[in-house]
Formats: C-alpha cells, structure tokens, sequence
C-alpha cells in the first residue's frame, strides 16, 4: 500500500488533459450524428403514420433500455462477425469510429425524445396563426415552430450534451484514448503507484467541464429567450 | 361576391358540427355572427381558411373555389392567402417583435423587400395606435395591445376578407373598448369582415349583417335593425334575451340546458 500523495493529483492533470482533443472529436461528432438521428425518429414520432410512430417508440425504448456498455460491446464485437458472413471486411474501420457510432445511437433516443416533447410544447395556435397568414407549413415551422422548440429544447440538450460527455470516458473499454483511456494509461506507466490520485484528476477534470457546460447552458438559454417567453 | 360557402358539412368524430351552412357575402360587408358557445362558430371560420377543412362542400373567395373534399395543398395555400384570421388568443408569434409579426406575412408570403415590409408594418401598426411598441415582444404587452397588433398583421396583408374569431373574449373588460375601436375604423374602410362576438352593441353599430347560428346551421339572418331588435325565431329571441341580461356572461350561454326538446319532457313528465 501506498501512502496517498495529492501533488500526484496535479501532476495528472496535464497527462489525461493530452486526450482532451480526442474526447472532444468523440464527443462533437456523436453529437451531430445523435441529433440527426434523434431528429429522423422524432419526425417519425410525430408522422402521422402508424408504423413510423411504432417504429420510432420501438427505437427509443430500446435504445434507452440497453447500457452503452453493452452496445458497446454488440456493436464492437458483434457487428464485425455479423457482417463478415455478407463479406463485409470491417478491419479497416477505427476504434474511434466504432465508439461514435455506439455513443450516437445512445444517445439519439434522448435526443429525439427533446425534440418530440419541444415541438409538442409550442402552443398549436402559433402554427394556426402562421398558416392563415398564408405560410407553407415547411416555412412555418422554419420560421415560427422551430425558433421556439430549441429555445424550449435547450435546458435538456445541455443534459444530453453533459449525459453524452460522461459517456465518452467508455471509450477507453475498447482501447481508445480518450482521457479516461488515457488516465489509465498514465496509472499503469507507474505500475498503478498512484492510481488512486489519478483517478481523482480525472474525475475532477470531468467535473469541471461538466460545471462549465451547465453555466453555458443557462447563458445559452437566456441569450435565446431574452425579452420573451419561449 | 366576396366569399360563397355552399352546403358546409364539417363532422368532430361523430359529432356533428356544421349541417349544411349556405352563406353569400358581398365585397365589403361586415358580417356579425352570434350563437351559443358550441354552435360551430369557431369551426365555420376555420373552414373558411382551411384551419379544419369541411367535410362537403366548397368554399370560394374572390374567384378561388376549393373544394372541401377535394383539395390540393396549393389551392388551400391560395385561399389562405386571400384570407386572414384574428384569434381569440390572439396567437402572436411569440419568438417574433410585434413588428417582426406583422412583417412576417409580407416577408415569407408576399415576397416583399425587408426595408418595404418594414415601412408598411410601421405604417400598420402606428394605424392601430402602436407605434411606441414596435420592438417589444408580445408578451411584454396587454391583451389589448396584443390583439390589435394581431388586427394589423391580418391586415397588413390586404386580404379579400378578415375572419374574426371572438377578438375580445379573452380580454380584461377595460380593454375591450378600444380593440372593438380599431375593428369599428377598419369596417368603415370598406374591407369585408366576418366577425363571431358576443358584443351585441358592436353588432348594430357595425354590422350590415347579422347572423344568427345555433347547432351547426343559420337559424336567421338580415341587418341588424331586424335581427337584433325583431328576431323572428324563438332561438333568436330567446338568445338574445339571455345575451342583453346584465346577470348573463355571453361566453357562457349554453342554449341546450335550458332549451329542451318538447318530446323529452312530455316523455319526463
Ligand atoms: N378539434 C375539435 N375536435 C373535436 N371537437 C371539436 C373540435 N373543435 C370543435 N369541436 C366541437 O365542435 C362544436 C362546435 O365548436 P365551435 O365551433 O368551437 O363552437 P363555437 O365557436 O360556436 O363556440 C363544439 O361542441 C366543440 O366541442
Ligand atoms: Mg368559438
């Protein structure tokens, strides 16, 4: 056992923020894959076609039900078998690649589940007045709908963005670098000697960006709606 | 002809709401409608701009028909684009200024220049006496206020015909006055006007034409002086009778509680 040494804290810190930039790219692009996907079901849910509206809820459900570990682990060790039998070569696809894809479909059935319940939530009457002006109903939800659903969606896609953030820190279960990835790659650099003082830089490192995230959020939020209600 | 409804037959389920409403407007008549709370007002102008379509029937203003049954989105889009609508609620886009509102329909529909859309909308607005609050969001003002920048944004459109649904009901009772005011100066500009209100007093000062509606159809209709003061169906008189009580409030005259059908209480009894 070793005597616990918090200077260790601090010189982890520089270490694991080395694989900010690699976090950063798995979290921006599962961002922008999870809310075209999340959009997609969410224009299904909203469809008025029945088996959309089934298909959707059957996608979300799922989706939200099984621990991204475990479609990690699907994903990164099934999928390849699965498609080598139809002679798909999956060799050549990164690590990096497979994480985006599992944290995107994670995270895409919240997404369009923020999307569903803001674009319910606009008063069904800003539709009717922007129709009988003589609006499309595409310009209409351009110009009236949309505006206001993303000042409604906002609080909840900074906890998305935040809930997706954390789940970065999953990457390194397949091998990826990301900062947790690398955190232990730095712990066991010292045969695990201070292991327990990296993980505390790591975790206040995501606190801290967590932190971040959630001011941004409500200035976000009140630079959106200032001076009106939405 | 302004606008021409022929044989509207709107259904909720299996409730059904208009039965077979027939109604002719000349250009630049002011058409009063009045009826019970459930009597298919609301409905019978959002027919008219395809808010809820009829279920049979056809609706024509200036020289566009549509077909209830048979419509095509860009048929509809016309006829909206000949019409415009004040709310109850009022219904401001709630993300846009009050300038940005009225705009809107000029800039999206009309295809106007920003800087000419925006000289018209000033123009506009400063007509219905707010040109102090042009950069104010609605909700930063009174239902007053609110609903007369929504009469500018249906006006600003020029359209064949404005559709008033109730445009006071939801106001505090000082505020009426002057919303009913600036209704009042837009009739006498010559626009044709289908108005739903309870304000009786509005009715004969402004209408050219009453209208009398109850289950879905028009039980009687003439000018003012007849309807108003002579109504010649006891639905009528008895309605109006119930509106001109002071102990009444109009928005909830139910004329089913205590209209019953004869056969039932001979059946009671
Ligand atoms: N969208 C709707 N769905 C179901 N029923 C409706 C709908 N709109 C109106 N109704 C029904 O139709 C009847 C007439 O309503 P409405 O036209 O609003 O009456 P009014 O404006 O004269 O009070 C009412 O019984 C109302 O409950
Ligand atoms: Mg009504």
């Amino acid at each position: 056992m070793n005597t616990f040494q918090p200077i260790e804290i601090l010189r982890a810190i520089p270490k694991i923020l080395q694989a900010f930039p690699m976090t950063m790219l798995i979290l921006l692009s599962s961002l922008l894959f999870s809310l075209l996907i999340g959009a997609a079901f969410a224009m299904m849910s909203l469809s008025h076609k029945k088996v959309l509206n089934v298909i959707s809820k059957g996608y979300v459900s799922f989706m939200r039900g099984i621990p991204t570990l475990i479609l990690i682990f699907l994903i990164y060790l099934g999928l390849p078998q699965v498609l080598k039998r139809i002679g798909i070569d999956m060799s050549g696809v990164s690590l990096t690649a497979y994480i985006i894809a599992c944290l995107s479909l994670s995270v895409s059935a919240n997404m369009s589940e923020m999307m569903r319940s803001a674009y319910l939530a606009v008063d069904k009457g800003q539709r009717e007045a922007a129709l009988s002006v003589g609006m499309s109903p595409a310009v209409a939800f351009f110009r009236v709908i949309l505006p206001q659903a993303v000042g409604i969606a906002i609080p909840t896609l900074g906890n998305n963005i935040i809930m997706l953030f954390k789940e970065t820190s999953l990457a390194f279960t397949i091998g990826v670098l990301d900062m947790m990835g690398k955190a232990r790659a730095v712990s066991s650099a010292n045969y695990g000697a201070t292991k327990l003082e990296i993980y505390i830089a790591a975790g206040l490192i995501f606190w801290a960006f967590c932190f971040l995230m959630e001011k941004g959020t409500r200035l976000a939020e009140k630079a959106y709606t200032k001076g009106r209600r939405t | 002809m302004m606008v021409s409804l022929k044989n509207i037959k709107k259904s909720f389920g299996s409730q059904q709401v208009l039965n077979g409403v027939d109604l002719d407007i000349d250009v630049g008549e002011v058409v009063v409608i009045l009826g019970p709370s459930g009597s298919g007002k609301t409905t019978l102008l959002r027919t008219i701009n395809f808010l809820d379509p009829g279920d049979e029937g056809s609706v024509t203003v200036g020289e566009h028909t549509v077909n209830c049954k048979k419509h095509t989105r860009p048929e509809v889009l016309g006829l909206r684009r000949r019409t415009a609508m004040v709310f109850q609620n009022y219904n401001l886009f709630a993300n846009k200024t009050i300038l940005e509102n009225v705009m809107e329909g000029l800039i999206t529909v009309k295809r106007r220049p920003k800087p000419v859309a925006e000289e018209i909308s000033r123009k506009m607005l400063t007509r219905v006496g707010l040109s102090e609050r042009f950069d104010y969001y609605p909700s930063a003002l009174s239902g007053g206020q609110q609903q007369r920048a929504g009469i500018a944004r249906a006006l600003v459109l020029e359209p064949d015909v404005i559709l008033f649904d109730e445009p006071t009901s939801a106001l505090d009772p000082e505020l009426v006055g002057e919303v009913l005011q600036t209704i009042k100066g837009i009739a006498e500009t010559g626009i044709t006007m289908i108005v739903v209100t309870h304000e009786i007093a509005f009715a004969k000062e402004v209408a050219s034409r009453v209208i009398y509606m109850q289950d879905g159809v028009i039980v009687e209709q003439g000018p003012p002086s007849e309807i108003l003061v002579h109504p010649q169906d006891p639905r009528t008189q008895r309605f109006l009778r119930r509106i001109t009580d002071p102990n009444q409030d109009p928005k909830h005259i139910d004329m089913k509680q205590d209209d019953p059908q004869p056969e039932q209480v001979v059946e009671a009894g």
